[in-house]
């Protein structure tokens, strides 16, 4: 099975393990609307200049706004009818200054969230009209597992509340054709990881390091199979498979 | 319910049904009251439960999503009971589900639980915990449900119309915000744990009173961030 003919959007897609899901889906024939804060054009263009045909855009937008997605969404329908994939992949790891309760703000607090949790949340509702009238739709959450220690309030909030949704979504509409899951992952070898790494303080390479040691299997997860591990749920035949959690970590999470 | 004589109990949510029974066993089991709720709702019925000789009741309101109103409330309360020791943070969520359509799909409904529920218990914390900090220790207890776990609705393995894709999403985000939150301020003395409200909760409210119980009394004075699911 390939996915030609299915539309995707991958939020975050210009980020780490944005990038490689969105290089992913267009490879397996998807047209792939690489949705960022940012314009993609740099990526959009590597991955069309591979295929005779376009196989990806840049869908500029503020998930936060939910003017600014309810517009990304109309301009896909105009240009290519709707959604099919929809992967809920970005995320800040907020807040900006402190990390800690109850020295987190709320203002921060609220930027966070809206970004890491109702940024999802509107693509969701937006993107389940069309699917549900095509029979057809995949919807995936990068998320983290529940008892992470150490993730500041707002992000765990986020990451969190995809274990709500993706369980509802899977009860109410896996008779519909459209399946979720979430992926709940830790240590996956990005440049926010690394960001992380120098926000406390730390020397990013010595933290690298020490996180590659802490995984079981002595080295992080990278971008590339956490993509893997994407298309494999997206185009799994079995109708029984939905509302899964799937926990990509290296073994590191003892409670959950 | 263990005595807690001459402790301090604020009560976010007194109005909700959850709030009412929490608030009732608390007074009688000794403690004064700080009993806080949105502009919107009134205290009438709460009033001739809690009211016991030696008590003391303060009434207060907030407004939803506004963190000067919140820090105004509890100023108040700590004001007139001296400290905090406990906090409660209820949600009504019977009322919610009453309105609610389990077909929508609304960003503006989204917007409106998140703010309510999710962001309205950060607020309340915000407000509270530098107080426990000050007093070197508390006690915090929250409710959501057991949906954000399992997606169902009321029933059963049931969808039944009794949840929603929000509240589904805000129960869970709940437990993140929490266990992180638990986290960061267990080492000042301050306990966070939770109980999830499931199906027909309102007709099994003896079990929250000992949920709720399990948590204020000090029994597990050293569990973080745990979560009773009442299934």
């Amino acid at each position: 099975m390939d996915l030609k003919g299915k539309v995707s959007l991958v939020t975050g897609g210009a980020g780490g393990i944005g990038v490689k899901i969105c290089e992913k889906l267009a490879a397996l024939g998807s047209f792939v609307y690489v949705c960022d804060i940012k314009e993609a054009t740099e990526l959009v263009d590597r991955i069309n200049a591979k295929y005779q045909e376009p196989r990806a855009a840049s869908a500029k937008c503020d998930i936060s706004d939910k003017k600014d997605v309810e517009a990304t969404y109309r301009r896909i329908a105009e240009q290519r009818g709707g959604v099919d994939i929809l992967i809920n992949n970005a995320a800040v790891y907020g807040p900006s200054k402190a990390h800690h309760f109850p020295e987190i703000s709320y203002e921060d607090f609220v930027k966070t969230i809206q970004i890491d949790l109702s940024g999802a949340v509107y693509c969701t509702l937006l993107a389940i009209p069309y699917m549900k009238q095509r029979g057809w739709g995949r919807i995936i959450f990068t998320a983290a597992p529940m008892s992470s220690s150490g993730i500041p309030a707002p992000y765990l909030a986020g990451k969190a509340g995809f274990i709500g949704l993706t369980k509802y979504l899977s009860q109410k509409f896996s008779r519909d054709g459209i399946r979720t899951f979430a992926l709940a992952l830790r240590h996956v070898d990005t440049p926010l990881i690394r960001k992380v790494i120098a926000s406390r303080g730390r020397d990013v390479k010595e933290g690298v390091e020490a996180m590659h040691k802490k995984s079981l299997t002595g080295k992080m997860i990278t971008p590339e199979e956490i993509a893997d591990i994407y298309a494999h749920f997206i185009l799994a035949s079995s109708s029984g498979l939905s509302g899964t959690v799937i926990l990509a970590e290296g073994g590191i999470t003892y409670l959950r | 319910m263990h005595d807690y004589k001459g402790k301090n109990c604020i009560v976010f949510g007194a109005n909700s049904v959850v709030g009412m029974e929490i608030s009732t066993a608390l007074s009688q089991g000794g403690a004064n009251l700080g009993l806080i709720d949105l502009d919107s709702y009134k205290y009438d019925a709460l009033v001739g439960n809690v009211g016991h000789p030696g008590i003391t009741v303060v009434y207060k309101t907030v407004l939803s999503g506004c963190e000067d109103s919140f820090k105004e409330s509890v100023d108040g309360v700590v004001n007139d009971l001296g400290s905090v020791d406990y906090l409660i943070c209820a949600f009504y969520l019977e009322k919610k589900r009453e309105k609610q359509d389990s077909d929508d799909l609304c960003v503006g409904t989204w917007d409106e639980w998140l703010k309510e529920w999710v962001l309205n218990y950060f607020l309340m914390l915000k407000a509270v915990v530098p107080y426990m900090i000050q007093r070197g220790g508390g006690r915090i207890v929250f409710v959501n449900a057991t949906t954000g776990y399992t997606g169902e609705g009321e029933g059963e393995g049931e969808l039944t119309g009794g949840s929603s894709v929000y509240e589904c999403a805000c129960s869970s985000a709940i437990t993140g915000m929490m266990t992180s939150i638990a986290r960061d301020i267990i080492p000042k003395g301050i306990s966070v744990n939770g109980i999830a409200l499931g199906p027909n909760y309102e007709d099994n409210m003896e079990r929250v009173i000992w949920a709720t119980d399990l948590w204020l009394s000090g029994i597990c004075e050293y569990a973080c961030a745990q979560i009773l699911r009442l299934y």
